[in-house]
Order: structure tokens, then C-alpha cells, then sequence
């Protein structure tokens, strides 16, 4: 070390800057994961549909989204959405459904491979007593494929996190932003970024734990 | 709102310098990637209390932080505690190479884990030390078992380079930008820089997919 000083009064003379960040990163994790969550079963059940105008949509939304940069996405739609359909969106809400569309090409995935993995037997068997196409996926399919898709699902909501920080790159005011904000006010680089990196960190680290100890039981 | 996708044609040679720093960029964190990953694997696996607990720290820091808040931390950190003044394009270097490291570092652990250990065993009965019981036994056999996962993480990182844009590295992301803002031309340019992005990771998940394909057939 060069003599470098740590002095973290600057960080907590702004720790309204980061706490305003940190409300919006969750409120824009959440949305986006929760976007993600009912996009991606809708495209991950329609990319294995029969049906040549579900199938194909869906795996287009899949391959373009896993394909290109989360960055290059939140670019995308923060410079041409208003440009092609004339809308007026705020950067957060751009934002949320970048993400959201995102988290939905990874889902989609997720819930594909979980519902692959349900042995056929099951499928044969609850269609031959009786049940209709619908019953046998909502009764008989999903709830199998669901627990399959938990540790798979929670460290895609660990990704997702991740990715919110990108936004601050389209002025979305979360902590990333406020972070580099605080950052050309003071230029203390080491303490806020630091401490930036712990609180993301705090709040990956029990997911990740609990990730770890399903995997653990499932003997992945 | 007039397009024109000859924009894309105009300014080819700006837009491809950008791909290719992109692919260096890649190119060199990946090979700083597997540097550190296979001693970090090790680590965890055979190492003492105190490297086994360094390289855990490791693995755990960088996958439960965002990848654009370490390159900031190592860009504008590193500089400040070792008096190093460096590029842009080393600092995102260094950053992805840490980054992919930790993941590559568990794919490695995963695929060491994997070689049964009656190979090791057979290996020291006939004489091999045990470093050479891991150089020519079990690391071949475990970088064949995960040479997807290797690859996946590969893909992974070639898009992410695109956050070096961030910091000012002239990569691909940061030409669409910077072509923007020169012609306006937004539809065209990220459509066209994000279908630039789309036909590389597509290339590479095919190649990804034959592989598999031939270990399965020799398996």
C-alpha cells in the first residue's frame, strides 16, 4: 500500500445516496424477477409446444436474449423503444423490462429443462385416467418439474441481481449509480465501492448459502 | 424516424475494430481466467486451512458481487493502493479474468471431484508422484468432463465484455455507442451491434452443442 488512508466518513455522510440505491435495485430486482418468472414459463412452455406459432416465438425470445449482452439489451431498449413505438417510458421502467425480458430467456430455460426432466410415464399415465392436456401439466407435471427448478431458479435470481447494477449505465438512480455518483463528489473510489460490493454482496450471500445447502440434498 | 441500415456499411471498419478488441478482451481474461482457476480448484480441494479459506473467499466475493462493481473496484482501486497507472483495457483484463476465474475455478473443482479415485490410486501404485498423479491423470480426464461448463462460461464471458464499455475500452459496445451519438441512427446501430454479439455466442453455443455431441458418441 502507497500510504493510502481509509476514511469512511465520507460514506456515512452519504448513506442516504446508497440507501435510496439499494430500495431502488430492490424494487427493480424484484419486478424484473417477477416478469421473469411468468414470461419465462410462458416461453419455456411454448418453446416445447407442438405448435409451430408458439414454439417458434419462444425459442427466438430465448436465443436472442441469452445471446446478447444484458448491456447491450438495456441499450436497446432505452435508445429505440421510444424511437419505434413512440413511448415514453422512465429509465426504471425501461429498465424493469429489459431485465425482465432477460430474466425471462433464462427462465424459459430453466422451466423447459425442469419439465423435460419429469419422466414421459408421467404424462402417459395421467393421460390415460382421464386427465385433459391442461390438468395433466398444472396437476401431474409442474408440480414435479417445480422442485427440480428451485436451485436453478435461485441462482438465476442471483444473476438477475447482478445485472441490475448495468442500469445504472441507462441513469437508473440504483446503488451502482449512486455509488459512481458518490464516487465524483468525494473521490473516495476504495471506500465506496467497497462498501457498494458488501451490501450486494449481504444480500447474494443467504440465497447462495441456501443454494448451496439444496444442491447439497439433491446430491447435485 | 428515417432508417438507415447503410450506416452500419459506412462506418464497417469502426464497428470491427470494436469486434476485434472485444475478442482480445475475451481471448485474454479467459487466459487469465484458467490460470487462476486451476490453482484456486486445487486449493479448495487439497489445499490447507488457511489457502482452502483464501480460495473460497475468492469464489464466494466474486459470484455474490455484481461483475460491473468489481471492474469499477479494480479499475479506479488498484491504481490508488499500487501507484500502477494502467489502460482501460488492462484494468477490464484483469476484472473479467477474475471474474470468469471463479467460475471457471468451480467448474474445475466440479470436473477434479469427478475423476473416480481409483485412477488416482492406480496412478500412485505404478509410481507417479503425486503431481505428476494430477498433471497427467486426473486434469486431463477432468478438463474433458468439463469442457462444456468451460465453454458455456466462455460465452458468458464474450458478452460480457461488453461492461469494459463502461470504463472507456473501445470494444463493441462502446463503438455502437459512440455511432449513436455520431448519426442517431439508434434502431440501426444496436440492433446491429446486438446481432453482431447474437452471431458470435451463436457460433460458439454450436460448437458448444457439437462437442457434447462428440463426447457422447465416444463415450
Amino acid at each position: 500500500m502507497s500510504g493510502y488512508t481509509i476514511d469512511l466518513t465520507g460514506v456515512w455522510s452519504r448513506r442516504d445516496m446508497l440507501l435510496t440505491g439499494l430500495l431502488v435495485t430492490a424494487e427493480l430486482w424484484i419486478l424484473a424477477l417477477a416478469l421473469g418468472l411468468i414470461g419465462g414459463l410462458i416461453v419455456g412452455l411454448g418453446r416445447l409446444s407442438r405448435r409451430r406459432v408458439l414454439a417458434w416465438p419462444s425459442s427466438c425470445v430465448i436465443e436472442v436474449f441469452r445471446g446478447t449482452p444484458p448491456l447491450v439489451q438495456l441499450f436497446w431498449f432505452y435508445y429505440c423503444l421510444p424511437l419505434l413505438f413512440d413511448v415514453r417510458m422512465s429509465a426504471l421502467t425501461t429498465a424493469i423490462l429489459s431485465l425482465g425480458l432477460f430474466s425471462t430467456a433464462y427462465v424459459g430455460e430453466i422451466v423447459r429443462g425442469g419439465i423435460q426432466a419429469v419422466h414421459k410415464g408421467q404424462t402417459q399415465a395421467a393421460r390415460a385416467l382421464g386427465l385433459s392436456k391442461l390438468q395433466t401439466l398444472r396437476e401431474v407435471v409442474l408440480p414435479q418439474a417445480v422442485r427440480r427448478m428451485w436451485p436453478p431458479l435461485m441462482s438465476q435470481a442471483v444473476d438477475v441481481l447482478k445485472a441490475t447494477a448495468l442500469a445504472s449505465s441507462i441513469t437508473v438512480p440504483e446503488l451502482m449509480y449512486q455509488t459512481y455518483r458518490a464516487t465524483s463528489q468525494t473521490f473516495r473510489f476504495v471506500e465506496f465501492y467497497t462498501v457498494s460490493a458488501l451490501i450486494y454482496f449481504a444480500i447474494c450471500l443467504p440465497l447462495v448459502s441456501r443454494l448451496r445447502r439444496l444442491e447439497w440434498r439433491s446430491g447435485a | 424516424m428515417e432508417l438507415r441500415p447503410s450506416v452500419l456499411w459506412e462506418y464497417r471498419v469502426f464497428l470491427l475494430q470494436g469486434l476485434v478488441t472485444t475478442a482480445w478482451l475475451a481471448l485474454a481474461a479467459q487466459a487469465l481466467a484458467l490460470a487462476l482457476a486451476v490453482p484456486t480448484a486445487v486449493a479448495r480441494l487439497r489445499g490447507g486451512a488457511v489457502t482452502r479459506r483464501i480460495a473460497g473467499a475468492y469464489v464466494e466475493f466474486v459470484r455474490g458481487t455484481p461483475a460491473l462493481t468489481q471492474l469499477f473496484w479494480i479499475f479506479y482501486c488498484i491504481p490508488i493502493f499500487t501507484g500502477l497507472d494502467w489502460t482501460p483495457l488492462w484494468g477490464a483484463v484483469v476484472a473479467l479474468g477474475l471474474n470468469v476465474g471463479a467460475y471457471d475455478a468451480e467448474a474445475f473443482r466440479a470436473g477434479i471431484q469427478g475423476v473416480h479415485f481409483g485412477q488416482v490410486q492406480a496412478a500412485r501404485a505404478l509410481g507417479l508422484s503425486s503431481w505428476s498423479t494430477f498433471w497427467a491423470v486426473v486434469l486431463p480426464q477432468a478438463t474433458r468432463s468439463m469442457l462444456p461448463a468451460l465453454l458455456n462460461n466462455f460465452i458468458g464471458l464474450l458478452l460480457y465484455t461488453s461492461i469494459a464499455s463502461t470504463i472507456g475500452v473501445h470494444e463493441l459496445t462502446y463503438a455502437g455507442g459512440k455511432l449513436n451519438t455520431a448519426t442517431f441512427q439508434s434502431v440501426v446501430v444496436f440492433t446491429g451491434v446486438a446481432g453482431l454479439y447474437l452471431v458470435l455466442s451463436l457460433i460458439a453455443s454450436a460448437g458448444v452443442r457439437r462437442l457434447e455431441r462428440i463426447q457422447a458418441r465416444r463415450d
